[in-house]
């Protein structure tokens, strides 16, 4: 964990709301695992504390993070003019297991970002991306270079109609006799189906990654709690990757 | 540069040190820098038994601020003792902060604190409400502040600071009731009770309603609280509140803090605590003012 200064030099919009940014840093950021996240500081009055962001690629002195435009912070890091300073502190919380097995990953929308990298580690048997809709899709043609993908939208617009999750849920009926690991990624109630459907398929391991409020990023300032039955866990010491048994479980 | 301050039963090697709830139990920023060059290293609050803390959310991001109603979640006084062993070979001064829920809580954990050869100050927490008088805030009562640091100090040889709350309508008169009743210094202050409401939702951004508030926007206010402070007790002042940069340190010392705390900013930037004392040196060489000139230098004619 090291905390550098840099600067925002480039920007590509990837899809509706979806952007790239890449950050030229002052220091090497070093070694990451998959699912690891950084704090991305911006000098402002208004938003003051620093904001999770997972990593989608980090080599040298150079990290690069997908964003989604939800509120100011990602609002202003979208309009900034370039070059823009920041703040870089990470490679921050756990990393999804790197485990052999019928590995299957599943994300909803930017929730493929932690998960991207995966890719490249683990064996994967197939990538299960679902996006809302047509206009909010990216990322996947570089997946399908290396793993086969199911693509789906909410609205039908691209790839199969439907949830994503329904399609894992067929995969998973299909291949009972199977015994698979899942990765995901996604909001909090894509991930509660996911358990459901996991439970009731008899699935050993869904590792989740999750996301939250947090003001530090690293243990200290314990607002990024979360209530599971078995207590309160905190997001970005003891995740944010999560066995979902951990998180739902009785 | 002698950024040494005396706060009258101790001495501190410089005035820059963490505010409570901001810096773990200490170790968590040992990555960042030497924790032996920080003033002190003041940990997270202290109860007799642990405490699970508030539901989330917990916290929110407000304009210059932030608001946290973390609920005093902390391991309990028997694993901070084991925590404390890990603190053992650190050359600073470990000021450890503790509350009650009860009176007779508050005695009891000091007690203890004192009794930890490593534990060079006792902070106490008064901003609690006490649940055997119906939840009134210990901080805001002076027949029960009197009552309780004369109690307290009965009970402890080490330094005792009080960290007053904001949220009275006076707290100068808090400032004299706790310097009469023992304490050795004050730390002013608190985080101011605030709220904030999510329109989309209409629900408050906090679970618990309302929570403290922090962060640059508090500045002027805990600024004016310790000026006034300074101006009404003869103990010395810790200034807390806002302070995000070395201009707005300087301008807690102008007004007579003899110290700083640091809190939200530690979120921030984690190296804050050092970069300040880079920055006094900085400020004091090119001033060519010692830190003791310094302290209390406001003009106001």
């Amino acid at each position: 964990m090291k905390r550098i200064n840099g600067k925002i030099i480039a920007r590509k919009i990837l899809a509706k709301d979806i952007f790239l940014i890449s950050i030229e840093l002052e220091e090497e950021f070093g070694n990451f695992g998959p699912g690891n996240f950084i704090m991305l500081g911006i000098n402002d009055f208004e938003n003051i504390l620093p904001r999770p962001f997972s990593i989608y690629h980090a080599e040298n002195k150079n990290i690069r993070l997908i964003i989604k435009t939800v509120g100011s912070v990602t609002g202003k890091l979208l309009k900034c003019s370039l070059p823009y300073e920041v703040s870089v502190l990470g490679p921050l919380g756990n990393s999804f297991p790197l485990i052999k097995g019928n590995n299957l990953i599943i994300s909803g929308g930017i929730g493929i970002v932690p998960l991207f990298d995966l890719v490249n580690r683990i064996n994967v048997e197939c990538f299960f991306a679902g996006f809302r809709t047509k206009e909010e899709i990216f990322l996947v043609e570089n997946i399908n270079k290396i793993s086969k993908i199911y693509l789906s939208t909410d609205d039908g617009s691209f790839g199969h109609k439907g949830f994503i999750t329904d399609y894992l849920e067929d995969y998973l009926i299909k291949n009972r006799d199977r015994d698979f690991n899942i990765f995901a990624c996604g909001p909090h109630p894509f991930l509660k189906k996911l358990w459901d459907i996991g439970k009731r398929l008899g699935v050993s391991s869904i590792f989740a990654s999750f996301e939250t409020y947090m003001a530090c990023g690293f243990g200290v300032c314990l607002g990024c709690t979360v209530e599971t039955p078995k207590g309160f866990v905190k997001v970005c010491k003891d995740g944010p990757v999560f066995n979902l048994n951990d998180i739902f479980g009785e | 540069m002698d950024l040494s301050v005396n706060l009258g039963n101790i001495t501190l090697k410089n005035p820059f040190m963490p505010a409570s709830g901001t810096f773990g139990y200490g170790l968590e920023f040992a990555e960042f820098g030497d924790l032996s060059q920080l003033g002190a290293i003041v940990t997270k609050g202290i109860s007799l038994n642990p405490k699970k803390g508030n539901k989330p959310p917990r916290i929110c991001e407000v304009k210059g601020g932030m608001i946290n109603s973390i609920g005093l979640e902390n391991v309990g006084i028997d694993n901070f003792q084991e925590k404390l062993k890990k603190l053992e070979d650190l050359n600073t001064s470990i000021v450890c902060n503790f509350f009650g829920n009860t009176f007779d809580e508050y005695i009891s954990v000091a007690e203890k604190l004192s009794s930890f050869r490593r534990v060079d100050v006792l902070e106490v927490n008064i901003s609690c409400p006490n649940v055997k008088e119906g939840g009134i805030c210990f901080g805001t009562d002076e027949r029960m502040i009197s009552e309780l640091i004369g109690e307290i100090r009965k009970v402890i040889k080490k330094p005792l600071w009080v960290k007053l709350t904001p949220n009275v309508s006076d707290i100068t008169k808090i400032a004299i009731t706790a310097e009469k009743a023992g304490a050795d210094a004050l730390v002013v202050a608190n985080t101011y009770t605030a709220m904030s409401v999510d329109i989309a939702s209409r629900r408050p951004k906090i679970k618990n309603i309302y929570g403290g508030m922090s962060g640059p926007a508090i500045k002027p206010l805990s600024l004016y609280n310790v000026f006034r402070c300074v101006k009404s007790v003869s103990i010395p002042v810790i200034g807390c509140g806002g302070i995000t940069d070395i201009s707005s340190a300087l301008e807690f010392l102008i007004v007579g803090a003899r110290a700083v705390q640091v809190g939200t900013a530690n979120f921030i930037n984690p190296k804050i605590l050092w970069n300040l004392i880079d920055d006094l040196n900085g400020y004091l060489s090119r001033e060519k003012i010692s830190l003791m000139e310094l302290i209390g230098s406001l003009i106001t004619e």
